[in-house]
């Protein structure tokens, strides 16, 4: 693949504007376009191995793709020593361990 | 600089239709809300315009842009634009 390091900073570049757009969107209430962009965005990555950056990568559902805002398609619950994010639109549930941060709290008590 | 302004992303850019065999679309003005292979959608005055992208000629951000020359899925566009 030719320059494939120019094409994934565009890439990377694209998929931050169209988190930024997603978020908007939703903003507004159009979902519809919200879920658009966030799949555009995965099509980006995938096609140009690119990782979506961590801090976008909670705010949307794995299993359905929509944009997920928390109290109006989303439920975030802390259980079990885990953030559970449930997407309110397929009823899907992510599960983000926090154990790092509890192990840290035990070392500095 | 022009070619990477061609790859880039144009959902959330205002775009005006400077030339059309469809003269019905000349002058259209507003927001790109979407993209596909074939179209630009347009938010124009709240309502939704999808514009073909080979027949018209497009001012995308202040760039000229020939829709024939970006005639690719949105994804497309970062690897096929030569």
């Amino acid at each position: 693949m030719r320059n494939s390091a120019g094409r994934r900073k565009i890439a990377r570049q694209r998929i931050d504007k169209l988190f930024v757009e997603a978020e908007k969107a939703a903003m507004k209430g159009r979902m519809e376009f919200a879920n658009r962009y966030v799949e555009i965005a995965r099509k980006i990555g995938m096609k140009y191995l690119v990782r979506i950056p961590k801090e976008h990568r909670m705010k949307f559902c794995r299993k359905c793709g929509s944009y997920l805002v928390p109290g109006k398609n989303s439920r975030v619950r802390l259980t079990k020593h885990k953030v559970v994010i449930t997407c309110l639109s397929c009823g899907a549930r992510k599960r983000y361990p926090y154990i790092k941060e509890i192990k840290e709290r035990r070392r500095f008590k | 600089m022009t070619k990477n302004f061609l790859r880039g992303e144009f959902i959330g850019l205002t775009v005006r239709v400077t030339q059309s065999r469809d003269p019905s679309l000349l002058g259209v003005e507003g927001r790109i809300i979407d993209e596909t292979k074939n179209m630009l959608v347009v938010e124009s005055q709240g309502k939704i315009k999808k514009i073909a992208k080979d027949i018209a000629v497009f001012d995308i951000a202040g760039h000229m842009v020939e829709g024939r020359k970006i005639k690719y899925r949105p994804e497309e566009r970062i690897g096929k634009i030569k």
